[in-house]
């Protein structure tokens, strides 16, 4: 188990960097995450390594992307379901 | 240097781990104001700061049992939130993107004293006005 610190680290701040925890100013956010995701991976390669922080960035990465994309999803779900009201109410997939 | 590490320390770093993952989405919604600085360092203290590292040792499979709680109670606590709105009547995917949700009727109140967030993940200030798009 000597890459799980990193996995689990990453998938947590993964996902709090992907979905509205940083601030809303694009730059500072970009900033921001970089601080933070830097700051984190080298404690994660104190601890495990390479391997530790390598399997701490992909995994950070990935869960970044899920949790944009979820709310994306979230969004479409909402916009098809303004559009079928238009269209009468019919459409009741959601 | 090798050390032992018995199956009872693993779950406790495990039970740890969930813990501060489960104290960490929390403290998250909960937030009102933007991220400032000192929100910044407590949570990578909490994550991966001095403490942790100080808990468990170098190299060991317990820093890995405790990365494995961590998600898991985040997670869990996530988890928990989807099963929670996919069961409420007065709350829908919509609460997700920016907190929106049923009015409260007549016969019910909802106490000063019970914590108010305003979405999932707590982004927006309390005063901002939901907006019709992806808003944090």
């Amino acid at each position: 188990m000597p890459i799980a610190g990193g996995i689990g680290i990453g998938v947590v701040w993964g996902w709090l960097s992907g979905g509205g925890t940083i601030p809303k100013n694009p730059l500072q956010s970009v900033l921001f995450t970089i601080f933070t995701s830097s700051l984190l991976g080298c404690c994660v390669y104190f601890y495990e390594g390479w391997e530790g922080a390598a399997a701490y960035l992909i995994s950070l990465s990935i869960f970044a992307v899920l949790h944009s994309l979820w709310l994306l999803h979230l969004f479409r779900i909402r916009m098809t379901r303004g559009r079928t009201k238009k269209m009468g109410g019919k459409f009741n997939g959601y | 240097m090798a050390t032992e590490i018995s199956t009872l320390q693993m779950l406790g770093a495990i039970g740890f781990g969930a813990l501060v993952g489960w104290y960490v989405y929390y403290v998250n919604r909960y937030r009102r104001a933007e991220v400032q600085l000192t929100d910044l360092v407590t949570l990578i203290g909490v994550l991966g700061g001095g403490v942790i590292l100080t808990v468990f040792p170098e190299s060991t499979d317990l820093f890995g049992a405790y990365g494995i709680g961590l998600a898991i109670g985040f997670f869990g606590y996530f988890i928990a939130l989807l099963a929670f709105v996919a069961h409420s009547p007065n709350f829908d995917a919509d609460w997700f993107l920016d907190g929106r949700r049923k009015k409260v009727p007549d016969t019910h109140y909802i106490p000063d004293e019970v914590a108010k967030t305003v979405s999932a993940m707590g982004g927006n200030k309390e005063d901002e006005k939901p907006q019709a798009g992806l808003t944090r």
